[in-house]
This record gives structure tokens, C-alpha cells and sequence, in this order.
């Protein structure tokens, strides 16, 4: 067997890339490292099944406990106040059917956010949940204007008692960021556990990667669907029973 | 007449800053308020004093990324672990004329922005600085473990950190 000039070429980088890794570096393991405290893994991707069936007009416990979770604290101008996660009435055109859900960043795949933020402090971890690196926002709110699902603020005033978890602060954009800093120390999202505690229990949280979690077994059995699906952005957060 | 010059100045500087000193000793004060850095609630450091004076700021800033965009939660160059151990016990701050931070920086003339997002007293809730609360999660998901040593989770990654002064780290109690 003979080979030619190019796949000698590739032969040959591929036995030096193999070569070229650090010693005790193996990919294998590292596409294994999916425990919360190796930190976030592209093995599993985090999201949330609401069904809107169970979910009432009345009960605003998921926006209560973010609220607190997060230490988002009112100005009473409803118009500035950060708000990471709302509850949304929809009301039939022609049946006057009334449905609630809760609605917060989506945390899309292919996030809008994320492609025009100019400083890369919109960034989407290996875990699927889209984030703000504080330390990189300049507050030029690009990512407000391009997400559809209207679900980040901009911090415009100074603050101060911010919970230790949660740094925020005045000039950067934020949102819902899945209770990040709980999921990687194994807790639950926190209007999720509210939900389940105090609410309709409409909040399933989980990994939808993983064929055996709770949330991928209610997926693949019943039908669901993204808010704005025509976007086809794949959205980690997704909803059932919703009629839009 | 240069080279006239520059000894005058340098000789009434010289004897500027010896009067300076001379008057501060005589009435007990000083014209400059020192930084206040004494309080600390462990025993040590995560590194020699030496070495965070110099250097606190490297380890945060290589920490703050690999937190952020990795999802490492490591404690040994934690912000909130700083906080934790030198807020003021008094104020609960590490601001404040008396504040660990920032009487430091004050004295060197170095602002900090940490505090405009970071919380400047210690952590209220769950977690704390060693440990994993338990919590509720699915079943499939790996059971809580305590967080790990910074250097174990960075040497996993395969990334290095920058140790300009050469010492080797020292392991956490």
C-alpha cells in the first residue's frame, strides 16, 4: 500500500499532535471531567421543561425566589429594575384562553447575545448556560437589543449588600443566569426549587443531554415547544402545554 | 549653573522630608494615615504575606476567569474567601478607612473596582468557603463532593499558573 504526499502530511501531524500534549493530559479524561467542581462540561447541557398547565396566573414564587436567591432589590421603577426572570399572561386572540408562564433567558445554543456582544463578555459556557462576564461588559446593552426574549437588564444604578455568590453591579447587562453559582454546588435552580416547594410544581430542572434524566424522559415522551421556534435558536429552556 | 541646580533641590528636599519625619515623631502623628492590615481571622495566608502584597492581584485575576467562563469554583484564590477571613470585625467590611482592602490601596494609591459588583463583607449564606451545601437534584446527577484544591483542579486542566516569584504553592490546611 502506497501512500501519497498528503496523507503522509496528515500522518505526520497527527503523531506530532499526539506527542505535542502535555504528559498526563489524555482527551478522554477530559471529556469525562463532568462533576460540578471540575467545572462545566460540554457532556451535559443544563436547562428547564415548564409546563404552562400547571402554572397559575396568581403565583409569582419563582420571580419572588430569584429575587431573593439573586438579591434583586426594587427601585420601584418597574421600568429600570432588573429582572431576570417574569411572569408573562397570554390571553387567546380568539378564545380567550388565559395561560401564565414564567419566561427568563432561554439560554438559546445559538445565542443572539452572544454573537453580537463586541467584547465577549456574552459567552456561552461548555454546560449550554449563557452568561455576562462583568469583568468584560462595557454596558453597551447590544445583547438587550438582539434578545427576543427581552430577558436581560442593565444595572443602572450603584449597588450595594449583593449576596458574595452574586457579584452585580451598576453599568453591566445581566440576566437570568440559571442559578449558576447553585448548580455548580450541586443545588437546584432557585425558582425552580420554589416552584416545586410553594408554586404549581411547573419547573422541571435537569440535564437534557443525559437520555436517563427526568426532564429528557418528559421530553422525548410528550410534545414541547420553544417561545419564538421560528427563530430556530434551540433554546435550553422549554415549554409544555404551551398554545401560542 | 545646571549642574548648580540640582544639588540645591535635592539638598532641600532631602532636608524637607528629615524635618518632616522629625516634626511627625515629635507630636506622635504622621501626615499620611496607614494602611490598616491587621485584621485576618486564620492563622495564615494561602500564600507568604510576601507574596500576596505582591502578587494578590495575579492570583485573582487568573481565578476570576477560570470561575467565570469554567465553572471552577475553586476556594484557594477566592475573592469571597478573602472577604471572609479579612473583613473588618467591627464594620464586617473590608472598605472603609479601617477595611483591610482598602486602606491598603488607599495608602498606594491604587483604586480597586472589585467592590462596585463584589460583595465587601463576608458570605451571609450557604456555601461557605469550605464546603458544598447539599441541595436537592435528580438522581442521575453525581453525588455532592467538597469543593476541590485550586492547584489539583488547574493541574487537571493542564494550565499553569503564573508564579512569578518561583515558590512552590503551599497546600491549604
Amino acid at each position: 500500500m502506497s501512500i501519497n504526499r498528503r496523507q503522509f502530511l496528515g500522518a505526520a501531524a497527527a503523531a506530532f499532535a499526539a506527542t505535542a500534549l502535555a504528559p498526563g493530559f489524555h482527551l478522554v479524561e477530559l471529556a469525562l471531567a463532568d462533576s460540578p467542581e471540575q467545572g462545566a462540561s460540554a457532556l451535559k447541557r443544563w436547562g428547564l421543561l415548564i409546563d404552562t398547565a400547571k402554572c397559575s396566573t396568581g403565583c409569582d414564587a419563582c420571580v419572588t425566589a430569584c429575587n431573593k436567591a439573586n438579591g434583586l432589590v426594587s427601585h420601584n421603577r418597574p421600568e429600570t429594575d432588573s429582572q431576570w426572570i417574569r411572569k408573562v399572561t397570554l390571553r387567546g386572540e380568539h378564545t380567550g384562553y388565559v395561560q401564565s408562564l414564567p419566561v427568563m433567558c432561554q439560554h438559546c445554543a445559538d445565542a443572539p447575545c452572544v454573537d453580537v456582544c463586541p467584547t465577549g463578555a456574552s459567552f456561552k459556557r461548555a454546560d449550554g448556560i449563557v452568561l455576562v462576564d462583568r469583568h468584560l461588559c462595557i454596558g453597551c446593552r447590544y445583547c438587550m437589543m438582539a434578545c427576543p426574549y427581552k430577558a436581560r437588564s442593565f444595572v443602572a444604578e450603584n449597588i450595594t449588600g449583593q449576596i458574595a455568590e452574586v457579584p452585580r453591579g451598576k453599568g453591566c447587562v445581566e440576566g437570568c443566569t440559571l442559578c449558576v453559582e447553585r448548580i455548580d454546588r450541586n443545588k437546584i435552580p432557585a425558582c425552580v426549587e420554589a416552584c416545586n416547594e410553594t408554586g404549581g410544581k411547573a419547573m422541571m430542572f435537569g440535564d437534557l443531554k443525559d437520555p436517563e434524566s427526568t426532564i429528557a424522559k418528559q421530553l422525548a415522551s410528550r410534545p414541547s415547544t420553544e417561545i419564538r421556534a421560528d427563530l430556530d435558536l434551540d433554546t435550553g429552556v422549554r415549554y409544555q402545554h404551551l398554545d401560542v | 549653573m545646571r549642574l548648580l541646580i540640582a544639588p540645591i533641590i535635592v539638598i532641600l528636599a532631602t532636608a524637607g522630608s528629615v524635618y518632616g519625619a522629625y516634626t511627625s515623631a515629635k507630636d506622635g502623628s504622621r501626615s499620611v494615615p496607614q494602611p490598616d492590615v491587621r485584621d485576618a481571622k486564620g492563622k495564615h495566608c494561602v500564600q507568604p504575606t510576601s507574596i500576596m502584597l505582591r502578587d494578590h492581584m495575579v492570583f485573582l485575576l487568573h481565578q476570576r476567569f477560570v470561575t467565570v467562563h469554567d465553572g471552577i469554583h475553586a476556594t484557594r484564590y477566592s475573592l469571597i474567601r478573602c472577604v471572609n477571613c479579612h473583613a473588618n470585625p467591627v464594620t464586617h467590611s473590608v472598605l472603609g478607612k479601617n477595611g483591610f482592602c482598602e486602606s491598603c490601596h488607599t495608602y498606594n494609591a491604587v483604586s480597586i473596582s472589585c467592590f462596585s459588583c463584589h460583595s465587601p463583607s463576608p458570605s451571609q449564606g450557604t456555601p461557605g468557603p469550605n464546603g458544598v451545601p447539599s441541595g436537592i437534584m435528580e438522581s442521575s446527577l453525581r453525588p455532592t463532593h467538597g469543593a476541590r484544591d485550586f492547584g489539583t483542579v488547574i493541574a487537571q486542566a493542564s494550565v499553569h499558573l503564573v508564579d512569578p516569584t518561583g515558590t512552590s504553592a503551599r497546600v491549604l490546611p
